[in-house]
């Protein structure tokens, strides 16, 4: 399970995350949803222990299978990021290095988390799996290429495919479709639903798109202003909003995919 | 490959461009080199069979293509000041010859100086978290800037040369007499030219660094596990260097182009004192000879940057 727990950051004096909790357990999608600055995004940068300098934790506790995450030291946290759980970004066309070739990009994921040396072939054939299990054709090509020479769903592929290369427990996904085409989308976000089933993983899934949790979200919480105002399973968020903020997330979709929402529910 | 053929032609493009343009300057000048080089009291006649033996009378196209061919082959012509002996006018590409390799090695010097010291100030700057440390720097790099050099030149003489004794100052040696001897007092001007350029280099990489430190691949790589030591050396550096480098390339094309306060102040036989004493008794071959060095120096500086470009962004080779 990953647990967040009454968490409470404030960014100077100004409350940004009040009293969240959420939870996920292992092959189980949670989304959140919200609008911009409704605290999405640093939820989860909380959780990695990647929040800006500038942000402090008040309180609350956030754990991974267990273990308490708030308080531990960066080493510590260095060793679970990327191994226990991982992260994708909204932005695929700036989120990777644009001066390091992919194959070295996540070979670098690999080599951080083996404690022992790993021959360079055996880096290679494990990165080359990676990037073919997450259905990019030609993974030898990918390998060499530079990120400016894919697509913005190939490269968000090769994220998915780094953060999931040591196999994490957890993936926090942070809007990753949205800078992408619709089908492009879809096709990311199915992605993302066999990758949990093949490694049983826990996926948070942010976004601003209440329908793309539609047939993909376990469980959803929906969040405004630093709070999370409403959670329930993804009928019941669009059945029977409880809260108008909800109810106008719901609004916000067009007409068409809104009837198609209440149909399949 | 392709890259670097098409840079090339750009190259040699340019370079002919600047021989026709620094060809017509000295065209337009008023003055008869004729008359500069007999003086007043010459009669017309003697001028006359003069213009004729410069080729002074032929069409512009001719003297332009005589002028170039001379160029390429080393002959820039003759000196209207500088005399071999009585009767025989110095050839201007031995005037330079020995000024410079002086030049270049304060160049070579001073630009070796800059890379070695300000690439690692610059990155314990940009990637140090103190506070103090920032701040020392910032006062440090603000005061060596706002020197100015012929005045860091008389300090780096009075206390290396006077107080430490580790020069002679004004006891400047031609590297063909003593090599050694020529490369040690060369650091001294060296030093004076390099300090404000690597406060300069350290400060540019610094904010470089500060940028690359904020955008989305950082935060990628801290994501994969990667600490902060790692993701400066092996992800932020690299593409911090990017600007840094043309950075760089614009100092080399400035300091190849010769210091003239520097040279004056150490006393070095270079082309920038070589430069102003041409300007100051109309010595046009010579100016225009230099001239041609400073624009062709820029020119080629430049060219090496976009080279070196290509190394380090893969980007480039697309745009």
């Amino acid at each position: 399970m990953l647990e967040i727990e009454k968490l409470t950051v404030y960014f100077g004096d100004r409350c940004v995350l009040d009293d969240v909790s959420l939870s996920v357990a292992r092959g189980e999608v949670l989304g959140v949803v919200g609008e911009s600055g409704s605290g999405k995004t640093m939820t989860a940068l909380s959780v990695m222990g990647l929040l800006n300098p500038a942000a402090r934790i008040e309180g609350g506790s956030i754990r991974l299978d267990g273990r308490e995450l708030i308080g531990l030291d960066g080493r510590a946290m260095s060793g679970i990021r990327g191994r226990n759980m991982a992260m994708i970004f909204q932005e695929p066309m700036t989120s990777l290095n644009p001066t390091m070739r992919i194959g070295k990009q996540l070979g670098e994921a690999v080599k951080l988390h083996y404690e022992n040396r790993q021959p360079k072939q055996e880096i290679k054939r494990i990165v080359l799996d990676a990037l073919a299990d997450v259905r990019l054709p030609e993974p030898e090509r990918v390998y060499a290429s530079y990120p400016h020479e894919l697509s913005g769903g190939m490269r968000q592929r090769v994220m998915i495919a780094m953060g999931t290369i040591c196999r994490p427990g957890y993936l926090l996904c942070d809007e990753p479709t949205t800078a992408l085409d619709v089908t492009t989308q879809k096709g990311i976000l199915e992605l993302i639903g066999t990758l949990k089933k093949e490694h049983n993983m826990g996926i948070v899934f942010i976004t601003h798109d209440l329908k793309l949790l539609r047939n993909f979200a376990d469980k959803v919480a929906v969040m405004c202003r630093g709070k999370v105002v409403e959670r329930g399973t993804v009928e019941e968020i669009f059945a029977a909003p409880k809260e108008d903020y909800t109810k106008r997330l719901i609004a916000a979709i067009p007409d068409r995919s809104r009837r198609l929402a209440k149909t399949s529910v | 490959m392709k890259y670097i053929i098409k840079k090339l032609l750009t190259l040699i493009l340019t370079l002919f461009f600047i021989s026709v343009l620094v060809f017509l300057i000295f065209q337009v000048i008023p003055g008869d080199p004729a008359l500069s080089i007999l003086g007043t009291e010459a009669t017309d006649e003697q001028v006359e069979a003069l213009r004729e033996q410069l080729g002074l009378n032929d069409p512009m196209p001719k003297r332009y293509f005589n002028w170039l061919t001379g160029v390429l082959t080393g002959d820039l012509g003759k000196s209207y000041r500088y005399q071999e002996s009585l009767n025989e006018q110095m050839a201007v590409s031995r005037l330079i010859a020995g000024k410079l390799p002086v030049t270049l090695t304060l160049a070579g010097l001073s630009l070796l100086l800059i890379i070695i010291f300000s690439i690692p100030i610059g990155i314990l700057w940009g990637g140090t978290k103190s506070r103090a440390l920032d701040g020392v720097l910032n006062v440090l790099s603000q005061f060596t800037m706002s020197v100015p050099s012929f005045f860091l030149g008389i300090i780096i003489i009075y206390v290396f040369g006077l107080i430490m004794r580790w020069f002679t100052p004004g006891g400047y040696v031609s590297y063909r007499e003593d090599f050694w001897g020529y490369i040690r007092y060369m650091l001294f001007p060296a030093i004076t030219v390099a300090v404000p350029k690597v406060a300069m280099t350290a400060k540019f990489l610094r904010n470089s660094i500060i940028t690359q430190l904020k955008s989305d691949y950082v935060r990628t790589a801290y994501s994969k596990g990667a600490r902060r030591f790692r993701v400066l050396f092996v992800h932020v550096l690299k593409n911090a260097m990017i600007p840094v480098v043309t950075f760089i390339g614009i100092i080399a094309a400035e300091i190849a182009a010769g210091s003239i306060v520097v040279e004056q102040v150490f006393g070095l036989p270079g082309i920038g004192r070589l430069l102003v004493s041409s300007i100051s008794t109309r010595d046009y071959p010579v100016v225009q000879a230099l001239m041609l060095y400073i624009v062709s120096a820029v020119v080629i500086v430049y060219f090496v940057v976009d080279i070196l470009y290509r190394y380090i962004d893969p980007r480039v080779e697309e745009q």
